[in-house]
């Protein structure tokens, strides 16, 4: 969350040891070869309503045949980049899956969504959000106050993270249509 | 702010951030609403020691180009007629890949010339002409290039083709300088520049030919040009025996027969 007023600071990291690579991920590739990691990436996103997750926040180790994916770039999930406006996201996100660019989401859609073509996967990553322990949540909400986030954001945060989590099965339920792909659904 | 006409990037690597000092790889010109590009092969660029990123560099960069619009990080498309084009692809640059707005072609440039120009460019800004070896390889280049002017390939042709073939059971990715009509690991023709009195060129071109032909041949049909001026000299005849055996040769010095032999190629 950018704030001008927090006492936080935001700096970049260097987090390979030799040249950059480009943001050469490709979506596509990715669903279909790492189909069970990517949906795990894509319901997360979904949990924490991050709507700034393309290409160029998905890192692999081989555009053509990747067999591993780093997911960095975090600060627009839960509330989103508007100082001041974060309650008033998670609000209006409640029931939206926050990563499909939508009119009240925006940002980028998610660069998963519209390829990922199976839904197998999906039951196995649902029961281990919904599996998320409610004192975690509540942990690692009250672990930011100060940083930026006040007592009553935190609480907010909080209570968006569990109330999705606990009815994280009916949001996807009720916006398969957003997930374009999938012709067939299993039983979730 | 918007690209004036006929802008073009030139694509730089620096090797340390800090030292800025960097070796120029690559030009990207738009005109005509069109976008022609060129980067240093691999085996050229000699600078860089972490050719694998190097690779995807170029591999990420010759994706985005050869498609007929950019969309980055989730924007909306831009087509390549849109002078917006340029802007977007430039926002690609990272670490140590960076794509310099270098100035604009004040020439008028039709779509034909578009090739001409992005060479022109590359010649001036990348190649390095201080070598006997690399005056040879550019001249080769220029008088290549009007070979496939004059045989009506300009359009079909794709530059710096790879092919991927299996070398001794390990997966390669060779590239060629030309491929006509241009297909994922094929194409209908594949063309390397040969300098016949270079032995790693000559060998490189009929390494990478001999390798496709085991590979059941499918890859497409295979040519060398060069430029001899004298095939009966002994010391050159050899050198074409070798292509001969692996490719058909189009020799520059007999012009109208090569050109003939090109359209026949891309037939």
């Amino acid at each position: 969350m950018k704030s001008g007023r927090s006492k936080g600071m935001f700096a970049s990291l260097k987090f390979t040891g030799t040249d950059t690579d480009p943001d050469d991920s490709r979506p596509e590739v990715c669903v279909k070869l790492l189909p069970r990691l990517c949906t795990g990436i894509l319901l997360f996103d979904i949990l924490i309503a991050n709507s700034d997750r393309h290409e160029g926040n998905v890192a692999v180790d081989d555009p053509d045949k990747p067999t591993r994916i780093h997911v960095f770039d975090h600060d627009r999930a839960i509330f989103g980049i508007w100082d001041g406006d974060g309650r008033k996201r998670l609000r209006e996100l409640h029931d939206r899956l926050g990563c499909s660019g939508g009119s009240k989401t925006s940002g980028n859609t998610h660069c998963f969504l519209k390829h990922l073509d199976t839904s197998e996967h999906f039951i196995e990553w649902i029961e281990r959000i919904e599996r998320i322990p409610k004192w975690f949540l509540r942990d690692i909400c009250e672990e930011v106050i100060g940083c930026g986030i006040k007592a009553s954001e935190a609480r907010a945060a909080f209570e968006f993270l569990n109330l999705r989590r606990r009815g994280f099965r009916d949001l996807i339920n009720s916006h398969r249509d957003k997930f374009e792909s999938i012709r067939t659904w299993v039983m979730i | 702010m918007k690209k004036a006409p006929q802008s073009y990037l030139v694509a730089k690597y620096v090797p340390d951030v800090r030292r800025m000092e960097p070796h120029n790889i690559g030009v990207v010109l738009w005109a005509a609403k069109r976008i022609g590009f060129r980067f240093l092969p691999e085996d050229d660029a000699t600078f860089i020691d972490d050719k694998h990123t190097y690779r995807r560099w170029i591999s990420y960069w010759t994706r985005l180009l050869s498609q007929d619009s950019i969309s980055i990080r989730g924007n909306a498309p831009i087509p390549v007629s849109d002078p917006q084009y340029l802007t977007a692809f430039q926002s690609t640059q990272k670490g140590s890949y960076l794509l310099y707005d270098a100035g604009r072609v004040e020439d008028n440039v039709s779509v034909r010339e578009v090739s001409s120009a992005v060479d022109f460019l590359f010649d001036e800004l990348v190649a390095v002409p201080h070598a006997e070896q690399n005056v040879d390889q550019i001249r080769l280049g220029a008088e290549s290039r009007r070979l496939l002017e004059d045989a009506g390939l300009v359009e079909r042709v794709k530059r710096n083709h790879q092919i991927k073939c299996n070398v001794l059971g390990v997966p390669q990715q060779l590239s060629f300088n030309y491929a006509v009509d241009a297909a994922e690991d094929s194409a209908r023709a594949l063309m390397q520049r040969v300098v016949v009195s270079n032995q790693q060129s000559l060998t490189s071109a009929a390494f990478k030919f001999e390798w496709l032909g085991r590979n059941d041949g499918k890859a497409g049909k295979c040519a060398s040009i060069v430029y001899v001026p004298t095939p009966n000299d002994p010391a050159v005849a050899s050198s074409l025996k070798i292509l001969r055996s692996v490719s058909t040769v189009l020799n520059l010095a007999q012009y109208d027969d090569a050109v003939e032999s090109a359209k026949r190629l891309a037939a």
